[in-house]
């Protein structure tokens, strides 16, 4: 609970300090309220379109759930493939690398073409955009020895694949909770951009709408809605990682 | 029952000054030896190399290793036990169902009774070291070397360990490395010294230990004498020098 509250507290921060700004700009160097609208007109944005704009945040936030769900089994599975010594192992781990250099934002029109301007899209981009950072840092867990405890299977000849990788993976948890953490965000990016480019729902959708009518007063609202369910996202993965860690350690 | 080691040397890189070189050792049957040396002479890396896990690949190895033993195990004082379970389970799990009666009796021992249900992690330094021998004793090795590995138990229950060590084990080669002189003389058969020189050692020096066993106690004046004679060994190459 302390986690949720944390991060609502730190998003609230800095939200304030970024509209507090914005109407200090406004006030301060008198700019219309075209521009930058005022508080009153914010407020009306939040009392007519709020309810529409929590319904797609959180349809936006399931999105990125899902994608991030795939994402973290899909780079388990090439992690766990990666993290072999075969020709296969070396080959998924090259391409791993070489792939990721690539800016999904680029393929996602692609995607569009294919898939459509449906779910499925917005599910993959998510999933896409996580997904390299999660594998990367997957692999490189999966590859570091952890020599204080392999060394004793290593000498008794017990040691095989899964083992290593639960005692890495375990050796970890700290890192991975942190990388889980950090994808979740991106998740949450990558649903919004491929909403943006050419979804046809979530908030990514509904910025870009009030984009095309100039309304920053619905815009502010979006990332207000966004970085409430960001901190809740990720407030429920810190609270998820460190319970399921604190029954490891403890049993 | 032999480990055999002709004209071994080890250096890191080949432009480096080898970590020791003109090593020859020969241990037959079985008994508790003692490799001993200042800190930093080569003993883990002669001992790994002994053990025939050291790769190779950080370094060159020259010599050779001859031995008719099928398991050697090589035991050091930093490892840990997988934290997700309890110690009591990872044991029983490691350690072969036939030496299941023994694995009891020495957790009892050893003085771990009240600590075996809890984890790793939440054990003291010494409580750790008595924990991964017991694992490593009731393998199947024909020879073990232990490298440090009760540096943080207490003096009493050091010499309850090695003491149980010497009798229990008494048909196979322990090779106990440890910079405690007393104990090293006390108990080993034979001592190894690697003799410590400003480039790198050479040679081992052999001499007797007083092979103490848990009813025979030596007189103080054999110990002090033998004692006066290793260290001399240890720093007999900078001496030299």
């Amino acid at each position: 609970m302390n986690a949720l509250l944390s991060r609502l507290f730190q998003f609230g921060a800095i939200y304030t300090c970024f509209v507090g700004l914005l109407w200090l700009a406004k006030y301060g160097m008198g700019f219309s309220d075209y521009l930058i609208p005022s508080p009153t007109e914010f407020l009306h944005a939040i009392r007519e379109d709020g309810p529409n704009y929590v319904i797609y945040s959180l349809n936006t936030l399931g999105v990125a759930v899902y994608g991030h769900i795939i994402a973290i089994l899909l780079a388990s599975l090439i992690a766990v493939i990666g993290s072999l010594k075969s020709t296969v192992g070396a080959v998924t781990r090259v391409a791993a690398y070489n792939l990721q250099a690539y800016p999904i934002v680029a393929v996602s029109p692609i995607i569009f073409i294919f898939l459509g301007d449906g779910l499925a899209s917005r599910l993959l981009i998510a999933s896409l955009i996580c997904y390299f950072p999660l594998l990367l840092s997957l692999l490189g867990i999966f590859s570091q020895p952890v020599e204080d405890v392999e060394h004793f299977f290593v000498q008794t000849g017990s040691i095989n694949h899964r083992l290593r990788l639960t005692i890495r993976l375990f050796e970890n948890l700290d890192k991975l909770l942190t990388v889980l953490t950090g994808s979740a965000t991106l998740a949450m990016v990558g649903t919004i951009v491929a909403e943006f480019l050419a979804a046809t729902a979530g908030i990514g959708h509904a910025i870009r709408i009030a984009l095309y009518q100039d309304n920053l007063a619905r815009i502010l609202l979006a990332l207000l809605l966004i970085g409430i369910c960001s901190s809740f996202y990720l407030a429920v993965i810190e609270i998820l990682g460190r319970t399921f860690s604190r029954a490891l350690q403890k049993g | 029952m032999y480990l055999r080691c002709d004209d071994l040397a080890y250096t890191y890189s080949s432009d480096a000054p080898p970590v020791f070189r003109g090593v020859h050792l020969l241990l037959n049957g079985p008994g508790f030896y003692a490799l001993f040396g200042l800190s930093g002479v080569g003993k883990s890396t002669l001992a790994r190399l002994l053990g025939s896990k050291h790769t190779g690949t950080a370094g060159v190895m020259s010599g050779n290793i001859q031995t008719d033993m099928q398991t050697i195990l090589y035991a050091h004082d930093s490892e840990r036990l997988p934290g997700w379970i309890s110690i009591e389970r990872h044991l029983y799990g490691v350690v072969p169902s036939k030496n299941h009666g023994l694995l009891k009796r020495l957790i009892q021992e050893y003085g771990l009774n009240d600590v075996v249900h809890q984890r790793f992690s939440s054990l003291s330094m010494g409580q750790k070291n008595r924990v991964n021998i017991i694992r490593y004793l009731l393998q199947d090795w024909d020879m073990l070397i232990t490298d440090e590995v009760l540096a943080n138990v207490d003096e009493p229950t050091r010499y309850t360990i090695l003491s149980s060590i010497k009798t229990l084990f008494s048909n196979r080669i322990v090779l106990y490395i440890s910079h405690n002189a007393i104990e090293v003389v006390h108990f080993s058969k034979n001592i190894f010294v690697l003799p410590q020189t400003l480039r790198g050692s050479e040679g081992l020096i052999q001499m007797q230990g007083l092979d103490q066993l848990p009813d025979a106690i030596p007189n103080e004046q054999m110990v002090q004498t033998r004692l006066y004679e290793l260290l001399k060994a240890a720093g007999a190459g900078a001496e030299a020098a």
